[in-house]
């Protein structure tokens, strides 16, 4: 017996595009926001490490300043110095020039006193051998 | 299938669904827990406080040259009962050894925490700041390490380290932090506020594996470093003070010796030395009574350098003029209360003289003198006018340096005095000073008159550099006139002439003039003074022609056969001014030797 059968054709019906609308509506900003949010995690992961670098060489950094005030310490250097068979001391003040803001250089009071008096003994000379 | 096979199959099937079920409703069980459960419980679970560490400032001299300052780093402690020691691969024989060498410290240190008898099971070995040697020692310590493995050592968190590049260099100025971090004596406990900085923290929600979301952060409090204390100490000259007190002290195999460098106009301490010293790293190693500053807290009887004091104040007061004369006999004694005043100077003096030869009887004249009531002057008392005349030169009083633990001085009030006093402190017995008092008042007589007070402060400024606090010079009186000043001051100049007979000859330097005053104080002791032991000082102010700097020089007790100030301490000024003026860039005032 020949059963009449009717062939079933699915139909979209108003209610179900409806449906799948309000479905995907709900579910997509969720994906989204997941999706943001693991990028997030994985940015702020990635600065909480820069973060660290930074902090840990910071650290460094001034762990290496205090080493290096340790070595330029007066003491240090004076026994690097003298490590070289060197000696170091001031230079006397009519040795020493000073070289004002305007980049003049002056010279020492007492240097220019001395000077002053080698000139006059030496135009005393000239004088005396003038008359000679 | 059969009905009953059917229904044993439905039985497991069931079976099945109600464990899974309950093993369901315990996880949701544990989630509520976790979620709802107690506040603490919920924020142990997602949340994480970090603290970060707030450096203390540094103490910087006035050029900006490190003298302490913090810096990161762990405290590594000793364990004596660690189960690790017993682990294979741990040589105890061979473990101090290693840690010593490892950690740079005494291997004495390291078999006392060790092995010594202290009864404690953890000793605080040492500091460490190096993240190598910290690294090395983690790895040592480790137990896939077979052989020379490492044992019983701890490190701390991350701690604020103080640092001292010149080690015992200036320690009593700079004092000390203890180990609740709060500073003790010196800069240290003065500026503990300013200096100290303040920890900062995170408080932020982390992931299962704790790992922090670092966009969720919940609270996030910056640390504060503490200020940069600057001091007018210049690190230069400290250096050259420094080396010189202690080959003196080697030299006269003296006690103690204080040198101090001001600069007389600003009051600015330029260099502070006192010795001996201690490190600051190691402080607890010394006794309490060293770590005190001698310079400001120690009062000691200046002897004659106190006749140029008095000699400045009796021209200002009127009671002496530059030349009046004073018969001091030839008998080189003088009786005054039926007590014997003993001297070296004979003849007549006048003021020039007094204090070139440092003739006792001539000062003590001057101080009675000064001693008579004067009504004129509003000082109808006896011996008032010479108090208050001490009193004006900043004596019996705290100069207020910014130091902790500054004393006085002794100076009775006038009205305790006995018949002999007004002979005797004007020679510097039966007063006691400070050594920066002392100083200051040859400051004052060397800045035309003025007394400025002294500091040791130069700036305070933030860790960016902001400037917090500047200090000013400040003028304390003008117990002197400017015309009195310069007359003392040329007065002085002889005390260094060895052909006026000046006592510190051994004073002169080769580029510059000096102005100054020897003493040679008794150490007083119950019911008298003590014989054999001498302070031994001198206080110099140069270029005299145009001061720029005074300079006391104190040898305690100095031993062997030179005792006295001219002898001990004018040479040690010798020895170090020339230095500081060609450091400092001051003009010389002598005239040049030109050598043909």
């Amino acid at each position: 017996m020949r059963r009449n059968r009717r062939r079933k054709t699915f139909h979209f019906k108003p209610a179900n595009i409806g449906m799948a609308i309000l479905l995907v509506a709900a579910v997509a900003p969720w994906l989204a926001y997941c999706v943001i949010n693991v990028s997030s995690d994985q940015v702020s992961a990635q600065i909480h490490l820069l973060e660290g670098d930074i902090g840990s060489q910071r650290a460094s950094l001034r762990r290496e300043e205090v080493k290096w005030n340790r070595l330029v310490a007066q003491d240090n250097l004076d026994r690097a110095i003298a490590s070289h068979g060197l000696r170091l001391e001031y230079a006397p003040p009519e040795r020493t020039v000073h070289v004002a803001a305007d980049g003049r250089a002056a010279m020492p009071p007492s240097l220019v006193r001395a000077l002053a008096q080698e000139r006059r003994e030496r135009a005393g000379e000239a004088v005396a051998r003038n008359r000679r | 299938m059969e009905r009953s096979e059917r229904k044993t199959a439905c039985g497991w099937i069931l079976a099945a669904f109600v464990g899974v079920v309950a093993l369901l409703a315990l996880v949701l069980a544990q989630l509520v827990t976790l979620h709802l459960g107690g506040k603490e419980i919920r924020q142990n679970n997602y949340r994480q406080e970090r603290d970060l560490l707030g450096l203390r400032g540094s103490i910087l001299d006035r050029n900006g040259a490190v003298l302490a300052e913090s810096v990161p780093g762990r405290v590594v402690y000793i364990d004596r009962k660690d189960p690790r020691l017993d682990a294979p691969g741990v040589d105890r024989e061979t473990l101090p050894m290693e840690l010593a060498a490892l950690l740079n410290v005494p291997e004495e240190r390291v078999r006392e925490a060790f092995f010594g008898d202290h009864g404690r099971r953890t000793t605080r070995l040492c500091e460490v700041s190096d993240d190598a040697v910290l690294r090395a020692l983690a790895e040592r310590s480790s137990p896939r390490v077979k052989e020379g493995r490492l044992a019983g050592v701890n490190y701390s968190e991350q701690v604020s380290l103080r640092s001292h590049p010149n080690g015992a260099h200036l320690a009593h100025v700079i004092g000390f932090i203890n180990n609740d971090d709060v500073g003790v004596y010196g800069i240290e406990q003065r500026f503990d506020k300013a200096l100290r900085g303040r920890d900062g923290h995170i408080l932020t929600m982390v992931d299962a594996r704790r790992r922090e979301l670092r966009g969720r952060r919940l609270e996030e409090v910056p640390p504060e470093h503490g200020d940069n204390v600057f001091l007018t100490i210049d690190n230069a000259v400290q250096a050259i003070i420094e080396r010189a007190l202690a080959e003196a002290l080697k030299t006269y195999q003296a006690d103690s010796g204080i040198i101090l460098v001001q600069d007389v106009h600003t009051g600015e301490m330029l260099g502070m030395a006192t010795l001996p010293s201690f490190d600051p790293q190691d402080y607890s190693r010394m006794d309490e009574e060293q770590w005190k500053n001698i310079a400001i807290s120690r009062n000691y009887e200046p002897g004659s350098a106190m006749k140029a004091i008095t000699v400045a104040t009796a021209l200002q007061l009127g009671v002496i003029g530059a030349d009046s004369r004073f018969d001091v006999g030839d008998k080189r004694v003088w009786f005054y209360a039926g007590k014997p005043l003993r001297d070296h100077a004979t003849g007549i003096l006048t003021p020039r003289e007094i204090l070139a030869k440092s003739s006792n009887i001539g000062t003590a004249m001057i101080g009675l003198r000064m001693a008579e009531p004067a009504p004129g002057q509003g000082m109808p008392e006896p011996n008032e006018r010479l108090w208050r005349a001490f009193r004006s030169m900043g004596f019996g009083q705290p100069t207020g340096i910014e130091l902790v633990g500054e004393e006085a001085g002794i100076l009775r009030p006038y009205r305790e005095w006995d018949k002999l006093s007004p002979t005797r402190m004007p020679l510097g017995q039966g007063i006691a000073v400070t050594a920066v008092q002392l100083c200051n008042a040859f400051a004052t007589i060397a800045n035309g008159g003025v007394r400025m007070k002294p500091t040791i402060l130069k700036e305070i400024r933030t860790h960016e550099g902001g400037l917090v606090l500047a200090n000013a010079p400040q003028v304390l009186g003008r117990p002197l006139s400017p015309e009195v000043s310069a007359q003392v001051l040329d007065m002085l100049r002889s005390v260094t002439d060895r052909s006026a007979g000046g006592t510190a000859w051994r004073a002169n330097l080769r580029s510059y003039t000096v102005a100054g005053k020897t003493g040679t104080g008794q150490i007083p002791v119950k019911g008298g003074y003590n014989h054999s032991d001498y302070n031994a000082t001198f206080v110099g102010v140069f270029p005299a022609t145009a001061p720029r700097l005074a300079i006391l020089v104190t040898i305690e007790r100095p031993k062997g056969a030179y005792r006295m100030g001219g002898s001990v301490a004018a040479p040690v000024f010798a020895a170090v001014a020339e230095d500081i003026g060609r450091s400092l860039g001051i003009p010389a005032d002598k005239p040049l030797e030109v050598r043909p």
